[in-house]
């Protein structure tokens, strides 16, 4: 399930630099020295889509009652920012982090990015 | 009989668990903080209900990896008999000891009021004491009590006769009419394949004296 694709839609849009390493503008208090990167992870769960989603159709009622009455669909998730350490590997922590914790595997699926700051 | 109380940081049915196992069906009990790295001495072993840690992120989801923990897996994994209520049934969930998940009630609402239970399954220690298909009133006290799990599990589990209890009417008649949290199949109850680990949304110990209503969980604690 997991894979670290951008999300589809507005995030979409600007993941196409997220995936590139920008230079990091941050220097030393004097001026000197540098910061390097420091990876960052976005990290979206959503239940799985055969699961029924309360709160989701909860809103997407709401929406219809507002007069959206295309709204053909709301699924509710989380989304989570997380700072790693430079050293290691960003993917592999942060897929066992879900694995692990994130999400829970039986309800649960997800995907991530990771950027650099 | 000595029974071991689980307290986790947002456990509040700690007492009320404790209280019906020592003062009404008089087991030598102990409270058991989150942080304890061992359970010696105990034949039963409960988690309460309660939102431990908030129930932060999914609930049960960090109660899971507490330190106590590995002593409830080793414990279970023993033949020790293990309940989870309510957010104790999360809790083992989240931890692998038993199947499935619970997700947010079907309405949304938290829902606080009894129930009719009807015992799928009385060949388990927990339920021993009951006939099958007999009606309990128990009550509920839950957000996020909604069972789900997948085709295949659920085939297994019945297979295996792991369900223990579902939501009924006051007759024991299964329908959505009756299941107040939309659960699959109206399941409030399951166990392990071994049947030493039950966990179960309603709240035997509160069930437990007349002057509450019911004494019908007295008999599930009794195990």
């Amino acid at each position: 399930m997991a894979c670290c694709a951008p999300p589809p839609g507005r995030f979409g849009k600007r993941s196409s630099s997220a995936c590139q390493s920008v230079p990091n503008k941050k220097l030393g208090v004097l001026g000197i020295g540098y910061n390097p990167a420091m990876p960052k992870a976005r990290v979206y769960i959503t239940l799985k889509p055969t699961l029924l989603d309360a709160q989701g159709r909860t809103i997407q009622n709401a929406l219809h009652q507002l007069g959206f009455e295309g709204v053909q669909s709301v699924r509710v998730g989380k989304y989570l920012e997380i700072e790693l350490a430079p050293d290691g590997d960003p993917h592999a922590q942060i897929e066992s982090m879900c694995q692990q914790l994130l999400a829970n595997p039986v309800i649960e699926q997800y995907r991530y990015e990771v950027v650099d700051e | 009989m000595r029974a071991a109380v689980v307290v986790f940081p947002g456990s509040n049915c700690d007492r009320d668990a404790y209280h019906a196992l020592r003062d009404v069906l008089g087991y030598e009990v102990d409270y058991v903080w989150h942080a304890a790295p061992r359970l010696n001495g105990y034949d039963l072993v409960v988690l309460p209900g309660g939102f431990s840690y908030g129930d932060y992120l999914r609930p049960g989801a960090i109660a899971r990896f507490a330190p106590i923990m590995d002593a409830v897996c080793r414990f279970a994994e023993r033949g020790g008999r293990v309940i989870g209520i309510c957010n104790g049934f999360q809790i083992l969930c989240e931890a692998g000891l038993l199947p499935g998940a619970l997700t947010r009630n079907i309405g949304l609402k938290f829902i606080c009021k009894h129930v009719y239970l009807r015992v799928e399954n009385n060949a388990t220690p927990f339920t021993r004491l009951f006939r099958r298909g007999e009606v309990l009133r128990i009550p509920i006290a839950h957000g996020d009590g909604r069972y789900v799990c997948d085709e295949a599990t659920l085939r297994q589990m019945e297979a295996r006769g792991q369900i223990i209890f579902r939501y009924c009417a006051p007759d024991g008649s299964i329908s959505e009419e009756w299941n107040p949290n939309g659960s699959l199949q109206a399941i409030a109850g399951v166990a392990n394949e071994n049947f030493n680990v039950l966990g179960l949304m309603p709240h035997p110990e509160r069930a437990c004296e007349a002057i509450l209503g019911s004494t019908d969980g007295r008999r599930i604690l009794l195990a």
